[in-house]
């Protein structure tokens, strides 16, 4: 079964949007951890602010609580970072550095184009943070602080700076481990720039470079499961897939030591849920792996509910993952296995007529996601469907994971996608 | 060691090209890969209007290779004229790659790139086989040919290349047939004319039955061509297929080709034709070489 802990006992973190509830743990860290410190009152009543940005490092484990935050404010185009603090026993892991990179990923994806930051002179560690990340010094400002020391105002260009932008590396394989017919498995990468949920990596077994493997010749575009920060900037991804093809047995060959040349994260994830709209989540086999994350980001906000469908109970990816999350979960097989006997298609049409309104979340065999399309439109509520077309690069050029628009024309699953408002598809001419 | 070389009156900073239609329009590898490190690029191939391309399933992958008809798929020469190429870095080569359906427009399009800055040399797609109208025709008449490269050379006073089809009965003949008509070098080859199925449905695996096949399954009979063409003609020759590694790329230029290009590696490993551009550097160093242009047709034939 599935390990609430990572490797050497470590908790896996996730880093999220904080909730009102969070604000007590929150001051919490910033007493253990900064010389000026808010009251558990003021953090709550940023937390309510439309312009504040606060994400937390939350443990995955069971009873995992917050580790650290980043606190900001979000000006037009501007994202000013005001306080980032982790709990003095988890600090050195890289916690603050994933914090930061998931704030400045996501902001400089809904369009901000300078991050800016005051840091106390004598802080070297936090100033080289900074620096790593790709902060400059811009000024100095002369007794900033209550004890009369100077603040250094540092800066960031997040468009040129390419935050998110994908990474090409070779990543060791952690683990590998066969849950039912599915495989997890876990990539150890030196740097991960973050992820969207719904994002991608092409996968290549085997070396690259020198030898590289001329058969099967194509990477694997495969859903990231789950990604956390192992300090020093380098991340443990997990995928979790099925072996099917020659591709993606050679992958379930694959040893902990041994690499896997990962290109990614790639594609454009999903779009948050209509404002105060619970998030219906329906997956389908392979297809539940694009939705973990997703669930997980939306469990503690947009009570979402996840609707989980494969031929039979083994088929089922990520159940015990799911089941940990406070998130509504049903489950219908084929064969009546575990949960319904039926299709997650007929789970959706009784969850739509139950409850309206709500945004759809589908990912699985083609059919499936029109059939949810089909759905989600009869009763008027927005749907987004992530596509699984076959490619070869991942990242805009090979051309080969073209999507008829209903409008006419193509988009391409890599860098249009994968995730696409399913009302936009032409289905009909869709592989 | 001297990497440079010097290809149909074009200088590179070393022999390494990307192939057309497997490197985007340049700036989708910036997060991968400098492209100063590269002798040039080769752009996805333009024509005088937009192009949507063929609808689904365009690639499919075979054995050691891939196979694709995406149909020219392209933003016109219009857009890449005054988006795409600026949006490259300075110092690095461009080399437009034209593709059209009737000779004019052919030279229509040469004209307008030939006004744009930035282009220094231009190529022609005789050849691609997944596209009903025009291109292998060119590729496989001789007087079409010859029309075409006529009426190109008119049209600029650029270097102009050639890439031509592999699916030809001679290619030595059409090799001449560029050269007598004023082509400054040759991009040898396009992709192979090739077919795949599901044998479980009965169909074709690609929505337009024939496609192009590439990677290294073609590898052999692209160095084959590229022997022929060599000795047929004195115009340089840029040779493709297949090539995934630095050693890869010195059979090529042993073979006669003066420059490389990298295409369906680019898909596979983004940063491959910088690493494409350090292994023939590597290789010359430890034969003793002294420059990489002496590595063009070093090849030692048997009884020579």
């Amino acid at each position: 079964m599935i390990e609430d802990e990572g490797r050497q006992g470590t908790p896996r973190l996730r880093i999220s949007h904080a909730l009102a509830a969070d604000a007590t743990q929150i001051a919490a860290i910033a007493k253990a951890s900064l010389r000026e410190p808010w009251s558990a009152q003021a953090y709550a009543e940023e937390l309510s602010r439309g312009h504040a940005r606060v994400w937390v490092a939350r443990e995955d484990a069971a009873s995992g609580g917050i580790v650290g935050y980043v606190l900001a404010h979000r000006i037009a185009d501007e994202l000013h970072v005001l306080s980032v603090a982790v709990e003095p026993p988890r600090r050195r892991r890289g916690t603050a550095r994933a914090l930061l990179t998931e704030a400045l990923r996501a902001e400089a994806g809904a369009g901000a184009r300078v991050a800016w930051l005051e840091v106390r002179v004598g802080s070297a560690a936090a100033r080289a943070l900074y620096q790593g990340l790709g902060f400059r010094e811009a000024m100095v400002r002369r007794r900033y602080y209550a004890d009369e020391e100077d603040a250094l105002v540092m800066t960031l260009a997040l468009q040129e700076a390419q935050i998110g932008a994908p990474i090409r590396a070779r990543a060791q394989v952690v683990d590998q481990r066969r849950e039912g017919q599915s495989r997890r498995i876990v990539l150890r990468t030196p740097h991960w720039p973050g992820f969207a949920p719904g994002q991608f990596l092409m996968l290549s077994p085997g070396p690259l470079g020198a030898a590289p493997r001329l058969d099967p010749l194509l990477p694997r575009p495969m859903a990231v499961y789950r990604a956390s920060p192992v300090g020093h900037g380098s991340a443990d991804v997990e995928v979790l897939y099925r072996p099917t093809g020659r591709g993606t047995r050679l992958l379930a060959d694959a040893r902990p030591g041994e690499t896997v040349g990962i290109v990614g994260p790639l594609g454009r994830g999903f779009p948050d849920p209509a404002a105060g709209t619970p998030a219906l989540l329906v997956g389908g086999g392979t297809g539940i792996a694009s939705l973990y994350e997703l669930a997980a980001r939306l469990a503690p906000s947009a009570s979402p509910r996840v609707l989980l469908g494969a031929r039979t109970a083994d088929e089922v990816m990520g159940l015990a993952d799911f089941r940990s999350l406070p998130v509504a979960l049903e489950v219908a097989t084929e064969d009546g296995s575990l949960g319904v006997r039926g299709l997650v298609t007929d789970l959706l049409g009784r969850a739509l007529r139950a409850a309206l309104p709500a945004t759809v979340y589908a990912c699985g065999p083609t059919a499936m996601m029109r059939r949810a399309a089909e759905l989600a439109a009869q009763s008027a509520q927005p749907c987004f469907v992530s596509l699984e077309n076959p490619m070869a690069c991942g990242f805009g050029v090979c051309l080969g994971c073209a999507v008829p628009q209903a409008e006419g024309g193509f988009r391409l699953v890599c860098r249009d996608g994968p995730v696409f408002d399913a009302r936009r598809i032409a289905w009909e001419k869709q592989v | 060691m001297e990497c440079a070389v010097e290809f149909a009156g074009i200088a590179l900073r070393n022999p390494v090209l990307t192939a057309s239609g497997t490197f985007g329009y340049g700036t989708e590898f910036a997060p991968f890969l400098d492209l100063r490190r590269l002798g040039g690029i080769v752009s996805k191939s333009v024509s005088l209007e937009p192009r949507q391309g063929n609808l689904p399933a365009r690639i499919a992958e075979t054995p050691a290779g891939l196979l694709n008809a995406i149909g020219l798929e392209n933003v016109g020469v219009e857009a890449f004229v005054r988006e795409k190429l600026p949006a490259l870095p300075e110092g690095v080569p461009v080399i437009a790659s034209v593709f059209e359906t009737q000779i004019e427009r052919y030279a229509e399009v040469c004209k307008r790139l030939s006004g744009a800055g930035r282009v220094v040399g231009i190529e022609i797609n005789a050849s691609c086989p997944h596209v009903k109208a025009g291109g292998i025709e060119f590729g496989q008449s001789r007087d079409a040919l010859a029309e075409l490269v006529r009426a190109c050379r008119q049209a600029t006073s650029l270097p102009l290349l050639l890439k031509l089809s592999p699916n030809v009965t001679s290619i030595s003949e059409m090799a001449r047939v560029c050269e007598d008509e004023g082509a400054d070098g040759l991009s040898l080859i396009n992709t192979l004319q090739a077919l795949d199925v599901d044998v479980e449905r009965r169909r074709p695996l690609l929505r337009n039955v024939l496609g192009g096949l590439s990677g290294p399954a073609i590898r052999p009979v692209a160095l084959r061509i590229v022997f022929q063409a060599a000795q047929a003609v004195k115009i340089p020759i840029c040779g493709i297929g297949g090539i995934m590694s630095g050693e890869d790329a010195v059979k090529f230029l042993l073979s006669g080709a003066t420059a490389v290009q990298v295409g369906t590696a680019n898909y596979l490993n983004p940063a491959v034709a910088g690493e494409v551009a350090d292994g023939i550097r590597a290789y010359a160093a430890r034969h003793g070489f002294a420059r990489v242009a002496d590595l063009v047709g070093a090849l030692e034939l048997p009884g020579a």
